[in-house]
């Protein structure tokens, strides 16, 4: 239709004027939000509370602060999303590159900020990678030539050029994620604003994204602005870290200021660097006198003053780190385990595994390693390939066993707890379990009133799981599990999408589950977390088991570790310097047992 | 799935355009549903293996894959067969070949059942409808080899309204997507005792709603999360550009006129002389 061209044409040009008379301001600032509030549609309160931010054009900022700081509504705020498509009541100003976002369509919005939410795949709608990318600027009825120009360009940034024709169903996590960077950064935008987008990647994942972001923005001059939790692989990222906390701004500076503040990003339940922590705690006792450090480099000079003043034990001789040792029984025997998926991915190549009762096992290593394939065979979720595999789970072969036979041995938690939540109460959730078994009514009902007050969910108990809190969900999933009182809990990546103080939680919980004599199996990629409650770790590479030891003994194979991307706690690399440096071995693997040690209220030679 | 997923091969079938591919399965498709005798079939077969040998498919992982549609096939076809006993079901050979009896199942008059036996005839036709089956799983497999999605998505983006082809497009993306969860759903009900085998009706449907309330709300959330981002990627804003057009080339033309004529030819001489009828 000529007429529809027409007026099609008129507001191309009308977007293009925009764009011009946005640059043409000559603002020095991408982003100004003037006492930003915003009200979910529904909600009592605001999610976000008197905002004011300016960010400059080229800064990457990040934005940090506990589940439900309000770290997501300000994301989508600048991305024009609130109000435009998350309705509710928005107060004060929001100019994006120079535009009012309550006065502009979101895809015109989108020509300025790119939008990215955490989950890759909802950006993914074409079959190859190249067309994906092309999409929003065929949207935008571009000229072919100018259509391609952008996808080179996107594809290139994102280091996606040789992946082009890939069918995006097919690429990792890491490369999903900056294929959805790339389908926005067609649309030519300024800035990227992105919420949580390494969440739900591994490391590798995360590494990959990282790097591209950084690479946007020295490359390209993009502004981005993200939202994340992990703090200690954004130090050397971003220009400032803006730190929100019910729904306010609490602080704002570059990273070597914000870290100062330790004290305020404890409160906010941020996790700080391992390194900073510790000072802080020394700081506290007069020992550490001069800025909080911010990587182990800066902290090992002052460490190693400070250890050389007190009255340390020295000459000890340095212990052997050994592998896993056998002892006892094993809860748990794995022998000539290997399993293929249909499409032909050889997932587990004949693993030979004990795990014992008590302990509490971490299996780490890189998606697609097989942690998650070994795990459900032991759990009698999928079967082995191999006729000859043997699983025996309690003294239960759980490739001949019954199914409720299995799962009053063995419990598995699964990573997304919506998958597992499906009842109108929490206490019908968890009576589920339980029925399934056939169980006589009041002992279905007292096992669901120990676990609602083992998990603390008593007085959520007649609510609907999905309108609580992601941690909670987490902790229904968990009790659904917990209600069928197995011997041995497999738990898939709780800690995903998490604050810290929430995957604190979480792993305290399972700690306490654990002490109580149950064998608790971790999947995680949170080292920290591995090193702070684990008794022992597996390492997974290509379907074997690369590394099976204490996590002082795999964290101190950096050059092993280094295959599968996994990157040992900058504490226990600390820990190891210093034990290097005078001479001994401990089984120090926290911040709180290396601060005592330093201290003195233990000794060096235990 | 029953079917091998697109490889990117340099091969002469692989290089045709989606129309030549599409129009060499409908082929392949009528004269399916033309013939009931084995020997014309077995002519389809030939040249349909020798497509897929141009191709360069992986018959060994085709035949994995579909080796229970096979098996389907021949239980399906042969246990019908036992009614293709009567002289008017067969018109080109004739009724007393087709009608002389192997062995009798049951006798006339059987209740239900009724006369049933194994004929010469019914053996052709059982055997016909396991070739069915069989050269058409291999035609769809060959097709999902040869073609990528996108392609074919070309093809149905030509004749229907684009937000209408967006949404099949989308639709077959997120297949795979959705399975995938829903058996991960699955999965998370069995690790908590979940079982759907009961023999009571009620129970078996009560036993779905596991599965079905979180498959419901993922779905719900995907679109939705989905439709934010196609906002955002300015989706119907205007007429969008077309990347890729069908475009003929000479051995495109060629493929084509050999699939329509080979099965004009074929289809003359059913009609006519009744070629492939029992």
């Amino acid at each position: 239709m000529p007429i529809e061209r027409l007026i099609n044409g008129l507001k191309y040009t009308v977007l293009v004027l925009l764009m011009t008379s946005a640059e043409t301001t000559g603002c020095e600032y991408a982003v100004v939000l003037e006492k930003v509030t915003f009200t979910y549609e529904g909600s009592n309160s605001p999610a976000i509370h008197d905002i004011n931010l300016k960010v400059k054009y080229g800064e990457i900022v990040a934005i940090m602060g506990r589940t439900g700081a309000g770290k997501s509504t300000l994301i989508y705020s600048i991305g024009g999303i609130i109000p435009k498509y998350i309705r509710g009541k928005l107060t004060g100003t929001i100019i994006v590159d120079g535009l009012d976002t309550r006065k502009h369509e979101l895809y015109e919005l989108a020509l300025h900020v790119g939008v990215i939410m955490d989950d890759p795949e909802v950006h993914i709608t074409s079959f190859t990678v190249e067309e994906d990318v092309a999409l929003g600027p065929c949207n935008l009825g571009l000229p072919k030539e100018e259509v391609y120009k952008r996808v080179e360009f996107a594809l290139e940034a994102t280091r996606l050029s040789k992946l082009r024709t890939r069918n995006p169903y097919n690429l990792s996590g890491g490369e999903k994620q900056s294929l959805a960077i790339a389908g926005v950064l067609s649309m030519r935008p300024k800035i990227l604003a992105l919420d949580e987008p390494t969440s739900m990647l591994d490391p590798l994942g995360r590494a990959r994204v990282y790097s591209v972001l950084k690479d946007l923005n020295k490359r390209y001059g993009l502004t981005i602005i993200f939202s994340c939790h992990d703090m200690e692989n954004i130090i050397g990222l971003v220009d400032r870290i803006v730190i929100m906390d019910r729904g306010s701004i609490v602080l704002d500076g570059p990273p070597s200021y914000v870290l100062q503040r330790a004290d305020i990003l404890e409160e906010c339940g941020i996790r700080i660097p391992e390194v900073t922590k510790l000072a802080l705690l020394l700081k506290k006792d007069g020992l550490w006198k001069t800025e909080l450090p911010i990587s182990t480099e800066d902290a090992y000079h002052i460490l190693q003053e400070i250890i050389s003043s007190r009255p340390l034990v020295r000459g000890y001789r340095k212990k052997e780190l050994k592998g896993h040792v056998r002892k006892q029984i094993p809860v748990i025997k794995v022998r000539k385990l290997t399993h293929t998926y249909p499409n032909g991915v050889k997932a587990l190549m004949g693993i030979e595994l004990d795990i014992y009762q008590g302990e509490y096992v971490a299996l780490i290593g890189q998606n697609g390693s097989g942690k998650t394939t070994l795990a459900r065979c032991i759990a009698g979720l999928l079967r082995p390939s191999s006729k000859e595999a043997e699983i025996l789970v309690a003294g239960v072969d759980v490739n001949k066993a019954k199914r409720t036979d299995i799962v009053k041995r063995i419990g598995y938690v699964f990573q997304i707890p919506e998958h597992q939540i499906f009842h109108s109460t929490v206490r019908e959730e968890l009576e589920f379990g339980p029925r399934n078994l056939n169980l006589p009514e009041e002992e279905v009902k007292e096992r669901v009133d120990r676990v609602l007050k083992t998990l603390d969910l008593e007085k959520y108990q007649d609510e609907w799981p999905l309108s609580l809190d992601r941690g909670k969900r987490f902790r229904v999933a968990l009790g659904s599990v917990l209600a069928i009182d197995p011997e041995v809990i497999i738990v898939d990546e709780p800690t995903t999408g998490q604050d810290w103080n929430e995957s604190l939680y979480i792993c305290n919980l399972l700690k306490k589950l654990n002490e109580e004599g149950r064998t608790i199996i971790i999947i995680t990629h949170e080292m920290d977390l591995v090193a702070r409650f684990a008794s022992r770790v597996i390492v997974m590479h290509k379907g074997s088991v690369l590394l099976d030891g204490s996590p002082k003994y795999v964290f101190s194979r950096s050059e092993i570790l280094k295959k599968t991307w996994v990157k040992p706690p900058e504490i226990i690399r600390l820990i190891l310097r210093i034990e290097e440096e005078i001479g001994i071995s401990t089984d120090i693997t926290t911040v709180e047992d290396l601060y005592e040690y330093i201290v003195g209220v233990r000794s060096w030679s235990s | 799935m029953v079917f091998i997923e697109f490889e990117a091969k340099d091969t002469v079938i692989h290089r045709l355009n989606p129309v030549a591919k599409l129009v060499w399965f409908g082929s392949i498709v009528v004269l399916l549903t033309l013939y009931l005798e084995p020997q014309p079939l077995l002519i389809v077969f030939l040249l349909e293996v020798l497509v897929g040998t141009l191709a360069k498919v992986p018959w060994r992982k085709l035949l994995a894959r579909a080796w229970w549609a096979f098996l389907l096939s021949i239980f399906g076809g042969y246990t019908y067969s036992i009614w293709i006993n009567k002289p008017s079901q067969f018109w080109r050979i004739p009724p007393e070949l087709g009608c002389k009896t192997i062995l009798v199942i049951t006798p006339e008059g059987t209740p239900l059942m009724g006369y049933t036996a194994i004929t010469v005839g019914g053996l052709l036709w059982g055997t016909a409808m396991t070739l069915r089956v069989f050269i058409g799983v291999i035609a769809a497999s060959i097709l999902t080899f040869i073609t990528p999605v996108s392609d074919l998505a070309m093809i149905w983006a030509k004749f229907l309204p684009y937000k209408l082809s967006f949404i099949c497009t989308t639709g077959v993306r997120f297949y795979p997507v959705m399975i995938e969860k829903i058996q991960e759903i699955m999965t998370a009900a069995k690790s908590r005792g979940w079982d759907m085998s009961s023999k009571n009706p009620v129970k078996r449907i009560r036993a779905v709603f596991p599965i079905v309330i979180p498959a419901s709300r993922e779905a719900m959330l995907l679109a939705d999360k989905m439709a934010l981002a196609m906002e955002a990627k300015a989706f119907g804003v205007r007429k969008p550009t077309v990347l890729k057009t069908i475009e003929f080339t000479p051995s495109d033309i060629l493929f084509i006129v050999f699939s329509i004529s080979f099965t004009i030819m074929m289809f003359l001489m059913w009609w006519f002389y009744g070629f492939g009828m029992l």
